[in-house]
């Protein structure tokens, strides 16, 4: 079981208050409404990395579909959630349940646990034809802000309302390394969007006015969401 | 303290540790030797006594504490393996390994090669105990290929880290830290290191895979690889090829008879 570095930040992690999270929720929202995929009508999806959970919000998917996983027993035990299945306490690098059972593996901002044991995970669990469906912060976004050096290019940090800094691991991999892995693990059919921040979007999180700036674009222009699709060879 | 001075002093090895202590012992009583007779010219016999003194230190330092603590820090049979690599192969040898470290992490896929670093530990016999009489250790044979790690000649025992587990086990180990915290836990817990043991190791690496190294049928090492990149093992590397790749060292070992 990994650390539980979400513990301090669950309860505060959905509130307005931390805007670059809601600027990555709506380029998800812009991106998957830009996307034309057909996410699997029949069997289970595994959401990763759930928290109060998003696929019924983002997919419009049916609750009893649903399995909800999270290392983190703050996030599951969040009251305000979406209604699930069932809920699994686990690392979605290492999952405790059988090979081959979901037809679809849907993740939302899963660069805590991103990286080649996840996609290896993923690709273990996918029926064959199953679709792996995440997003994740872009690295153009984060390598802006955070640089190249260890610890802080593989970490998040959160300033909570009572103003503790929290650092949460966060693994920022550019579009070509995220193809190579996946190809590597065997899926197909790969598909990496970028999306940037909705126009019209209020407020704007200062991390994305630096990086745009640092960049020299406009906070729309800059890359912000990767979504990743990619289909397990039927 | 010791083990620390004398690393900083570059010493790593039984040999050069005790020419060290010989060297210092010479010119501490060459010293000695000279203001003892000063002293007696000059018939101060009593101040005469005080570099004697440190002449009698000094001896018992060279034939006795330097004997007993070099024996303590460095088991003969682990010193033999330094000395066939050291002295009778040289530094080609260690090249070889080093190169063939190198290919391996350059045969890895779908990751950052640039942030594996690896090296290989061999199995050797340690001084045993009151309560253990047979007592095995891993010794680190080369320095680390790729950006972090320390050099040759570090003894761990088989009780600990994910390269005592390995050759326990006799099978491919990895293991994954997400971050710090959980790298300090997991150490303690399942690692079987202490808090401050794990505080001296690299704790920017987050993934860890060791593989053993047979000849015939017995664990007789270690290749050990980690990396800064998250979940690299142990799917960078096919279970096939990573026992193709141990083969191939078991066999430049063989051929330099460090096995």
């Amino acid at each position: 079981m990994a650390s539980n570095a979400y513990a301090d930040l669950a309860q505060e992690y959905y509130d307005p208050f931390h805007k670059t999270c809601r600027n990555f929720d709506a380029a998800t929202k812009s991106a998957l409404a830009r996307k034309t995929f057909a996410l699997p009508d029949a069997g289970l999806i595994l959401e990763v990395g759930c928290g109060r959970g998003r696929c019924q919000e983002f997919l419009g998917v049916d609750k009893n579909r649903v399995v909800q996983l999270d290392s983190s027993r703050e996030m599951l035990d969040l009251t305000d959630r979406e209604s699930a299945l069932v809920r699994i306490l686990a690392n979605a690098a290492c999952v405790p349940l059988f090979d081959s059972q979901f037809s679809a593996v849907v993740g939302f901002l899963v660069d805590s646990f991103i990286g080649l044991c996840f996609f290896a995970e993923a690709y273990r669990l996918l029926l064959p034809g199953g679709m792996l469906l995440v997003t994740t912060p872009a690295s153009e976004w984060g390598q802006a802000l955070r640089g190249q050096q260890e610890p802080e290019v593989s970490s998040a940090r959160f300033v909570t309302k009572t103003g503790q800094a929290v650092f949460v691991p966060s693994t920022l991999i550019a579009s070509a390394r995220i193809l190579e892995m996946l190809s590597y693990c065997g899926f197909q059919s790969i598909s990496i969007d970028t999306a940037p921040l909705p126009v019209g979007i209020e407020p704007i999180s200062a991390d994305v006015e630096r990086a745009a700036c640092i960049y020299g674009v406009a906070v729309h222009e800059l890359p912000l969401v990767y979504l990743i699709n990619a289909t397990k060879p039927g | 303290m010791l083990a620390t001075l004398a690393r900083w002093f570059g010493i790593r090895t039984r040999r050069t540790f005790r020419l060290a202590v010989r060297g210092m012992s010479i010119f501490i009583a060459a010293c000695g030797v000279f203001a003892v007779n000063l002293l007696m010219e000059l018939h101060k016999f009593w101040w005469a006594a005080v570099p004697s003194a440190v002449l009698v230190i000094v001896a018992i330092v060279e034939f006795v504490l330097a004997d007993y603590l070099a024996e303590r820090s460095y088991p003969i049979a682990t010193e033999q393996k330094l000395d066939l690599l050291e002295r009778q192969l040289g530094k080609d040898a260690v090249a070889i390994l080093a190169r063939k470290l190198d290919r391996t992490i350059q045969s890895f896929q779908a990751c950052d090669k640039s942030k594996i670093s690896g090296t290989i530990h061999i199995v050797v016999e340690l001084l045993p105990l009151p309560e253990l009489k047979t007592r095995r250790g891993l010794l680190q044979l080369t320095d680390y290929v790729g950006p972090y790690g320390g050099s040759k000649g570090r003894i761990t025992t088989l009780e600990k880290g994910i390269v005592g587990r390995c050759a326990r086990t006799g099978k491919m180990e990895s293991v994954n830290f997400d971050d710090v915290p959980e790298y300090r836990r997991r150490m303690v817990e399942e690692f079987g290191f202490t808090r401050e043991e794990a505080e001296m190791h690299t704790r920017v690496a987050k993934s860890y895979l060791a593989e053993p190294l047979r000849l015939s049928g017995a664990i007789i090492g270690v290749l050990y690889f980690f990396s800064t990149e998250a979940q690299v093992f142990p799917f960078a590397s096919s279970q096939s090829h990573l026992e193709s790749q141990a083969q191939d060292f078991v066999d430049v070992l063989k051929t330099v008879s460090i096995v």
